[in-house]
């Protein structure tokens, strides 16, 4: 797949506090080599939050894909080797951690995820920057509440508005 | 400390909050670090801390949460604890997650 298209490419991380800052080092190096550095600036911040996520609530490696499908977006996916589902706290009780899904759905045109048995895949889509996608929250496709049963899933099947359009 | 982060610790002022400038990324990596270390540091602050964020190059939530872990510890001593000179990314983390409010952020001096 990666060599029928040349803007996409993954790594395998070895699970480790360092693997986020690998992971943006990464994702820096291919746009630079996609020629569209300095477009996205939001990608290592959306990559980092993906990976710490990964790396804090799962075992064994996590594979990092890259993706830049169209001209106005960038899409990231982190897998991992858990079907445990990340819970969204709300903000105000989220004094200990857990910012991390919040800033990422702020940032994102898209995000979501999705699950299959023993593994999971978070995935976000950004917008360049400049680009006026924002004024409205990200259109998310992830669960609120975390689920224990593993669950075929697509994503209009998981559709949810967690929250209500920014009015500016 | 992971060379990604530098932490260049000012001198010990009786009248003065002790400056603690911050250069590289706060992450899941180096976080641990910056929470021990500005821990020590509390331990000889008569008047708190400033965190100096000028050279600060990437914060995430791993950052977040250490930056808020050492503001309560400094908090539980009685010792105010203030971030300066925040870049323009932070400041959008901090706001985004309505962390902003909660800190004592300075402005640019």
């Amino acid at each position: 797949m990666d060599a029928s298209n040349p803007k996409r490419d993954s790594c395998l991380l070895r699970p480790s506090f360092g693997a986020p800052a690998v992971a943006r080092d990464y994702v820096a190096a291919k746009l630079r080599t996609w020629g569209i550095g300095d477009a996205y600036p939001d990608v290592e911040l959306l990559t980092s939050e993906l990976v710490t996520n990964a790396i804090r609530h799962s075992e064994g490696s996590v594979e990092l894909s890259i993706e830049h499908p169209s001209a106005d977006c960038v899409r990231i996916e982190v897998r991992d080797l858990s079907e445990r589902l990340p819970v969204m706290r709300p903000l105000e009780s989220a004094r200990e951690g857990g910012w991390g899904l919040h800033i990422v759905g702020h940032i994102a045109t898209r995000w979501g995820l999705e699950q299959r048995t023993g593994e999971k895949t978070i995935w976000c889509e950004v917008a360049p920057a400049g680009y006026d996608a924002r004024g409205s929250s990200a259109q998310t496709v992830l669960p609120s509440t975390s689920s224990s049963e593993p669950q075929a899933r697509d994503s209009a099947a998981t559709s949810r508005t967690p929250r209500p359009p920014a009015t500016e | 400390m992971d060379g990604r982060l530098e932490c260049e610790i000012g001198e010990v002022d009786r009248d003065l909050p002790r400056t603690v400038q911050i250069r590289g990324e706060i992450d899941l990596a180096t976080a641990p670090d910056l929470e021990s270390t500005i821990r020590t540091v509390l331990d000889d602050a008569p008047r708190g801390v400033d965190l100096d964020l000028q050279n600060l190059t990437f914060i995430d939530s791993s950052g977040l949460r250490s930056l808020v872990a050492i503001s309560k510890d400094a908090s539980a001593r009685g010792l105010p604890l203030a971030l300066r000179n925040v870049p323009r990314h932070a400041q959008r983390v901090l706001e985004l997650t309505g962390l902003d409010a909660w800190f004592d952020v300075k402005a640019e001096s």
